[in-house]
């Protein structure tokens, strides 16, 4: 039926704003007789409008006589109630809705047989002309479509009972050079230093590195240091020292961030 | 790689709060105390292979020889000024300093040179019992230090290859 398109296939045109659905049903009708139909047809409602408006001001205008008229054949005067025509015809149209009800079952039973057969007859020829895709497209707000269907259900839920995750993750982890992303998205040396601060890694390299010997070793000088400062106090509060000792030596980190110069003049800041 | 890059810092953080400051008392008598034994070791170890040697010279003639505590002191005095003076002027650290984490500075807190190292050597080995004056000078200096203008400081030795590990933008730039 592609041949039967009414617009042939173009490229996308962002300017136009609906697309070709529907496709012509039949072959057209030749050259030669499409302009006599034409012409009948013009004369054709050119003759049929002024005898129609004519026929409408006739009908307005012998309304009521009509319906007076009416109603007097219907319930004519002298004839018994039961006798009238109106009396027959709504005995009649009681008998006739008896038998529509009781052929009710089997009037729905054979237009359900009828349709069974009808709408497959004209569902897919109407389908073979309509793009329906298309028209989907055009016709259907999806965005809110798919936003009631996904209220509706669990996807979490269904993506776990229903997709074989693992493939998908392998698949996936088969197509990336994982290595190269993250050394193109992750910025590794920060997180590795972030993790080193974290981990205090240089105390894991020096206890991993100095032995039970180290240890002895470190422990003996931090003790010399409790008892250098254990022997300071004592003799700064011997010889009533109020302030603290100025021990930065020159050339050291300690003293060129701001540790009290040396006086050279020893004996002047001695006690 | 460039020499760049956060280096791990070997020294534990308890010690790390002292280090670069001058050592009190106690930590250099125990230092002093290390050299003063390995030189005595040094002086009868000389006498010991001294009198090894002559016994091999001449096991039959072989006398033991006689020494003087003036002799063993006059031989343990060169012994500690040699040592004191290398060390000074090397690395600045004895055998006792490097136990203890001590480190002998001139006064500019750079290595001493050979003149003013010997010149300490044999102030030390002289005069030792200045340097208890550490105790009482509010600067932790020596008599030693106060005439030489020199410092003992807390500085831990670090291996001379201490790990870098974290060479961030070296490591990034070489791929």
């Amino acid at each position: 039926m592609r041949q039967d398109v009414l617009v042939p296939e173009q490229p996308p045109d962002q300017s136009r704003t609906s697309l070709p659905i529907v496709w012509r049903s039949g072959p057209k009708l030749p050259v030669t007789v499409e302009g006599p139909v034409d012409v009948a047809l013009g004369a054709a409602v050119l003759v049929a409008r002024p005898v129609l408006g004519a026929a409408l001001s006739l009908g307005r205008a012998v309304e009521p006589i009509a319906l007076g008229f009416w109603g007097l054949a219907m319930r004519p005067p002298l004839v018994p109630p039961d006798w009238t025509p109106a009396a027959v015809a709504e005995r009649l149209a009681d008998r006739g809705r008896a038998v529509r009800f009781a052929a009710g079952a089997d009037a729905t039973e054979i237009t359900g047989q009828t349709l069974d057969v009808l709408v497959p007859a004209v569902l897919d020829p109407v389908l073979d002309r309509i793009d329906l895709t298309t028209l989907v497209i055009q016709r259907v707000d999806l965005e809110r479509l798919v936003g009631a269907v996904l209220d509706t259900m669990d996807l979490t839920e269904l993506v776990l009972d229903r997709v074989d995750l693992h493939r998908i993750v392998e698949a996936a982890l088969d197509s990336l050079d994982l290595t190269q992303l993250v050394r193109d998205r992750v910025d590794v040396a920060a997180l590795a230093e972030e993790v080193v601060e974290e981990i205090d890694l240089p105390d894991i390299i020096r206890e991993s590195s100095t032995g039970v010997a180290g240890e002895v070793v470190d422990g003996a000088r931090l003790s010399a240091v409790a008892g250098d400062e254990l022997i300071n106090r004592w003799i700064d509060r011997f010889l009533q020292r109020r302030k603290a000792r100025r021990t930065a030596a020159p050339g050291t980190a300690v003293f060129d961030e701001g540790g009290a110069a040396p006086d050279d003049t020893e004996g002047s800041t001695d006690a | 790689m460039p020499e760049t890059g956060p280096q791990i810092n070997p020294i534990p953080p308890k010690a790390r709060g002292f280090q670069g400051l001058r050592a009190g008392v106690v930590s250099r008598c125990l230092a002093g105390a290390a050299d003063y034994l390995l030189v005595i070791v040094a002086t009868l170890g000389t006498y010991v292979g001294i009198v090894v040697l002559l016994f091999l010279l001449d096991p039959r003639d072989f006398k033991a020889p006689t020494w003087k505590f003036g002799e063993f002191l006059i031989l343990g005095f060169v012994y500690m000024v040699v040592y004191l003076t290398a060390s000074f002027a090397t690395t600045g650290r004895t055998i006792g300093a490097r136990l203890m984490g001590l480190r002998v500075v001139g006064r500019k807190g750079t290595k001493m040179r050979w003149i003013p190292a010997a010149l300490r050597g044999g102030f030390c080995t002289v005069f030792p019992i200045g340097l208890l004056w550490c105790a009482i000078s509010r600067q932790n200096r020596s008599i030693q230090d106060i005439v030489l203008r020199t410092s003992v400081i807390h500085e831990w030795p670090v291996a001379p290859a201490a790990p870098r590990l974290l060479d961030a933008d070296a490591r990034r730039l070489s791929e």
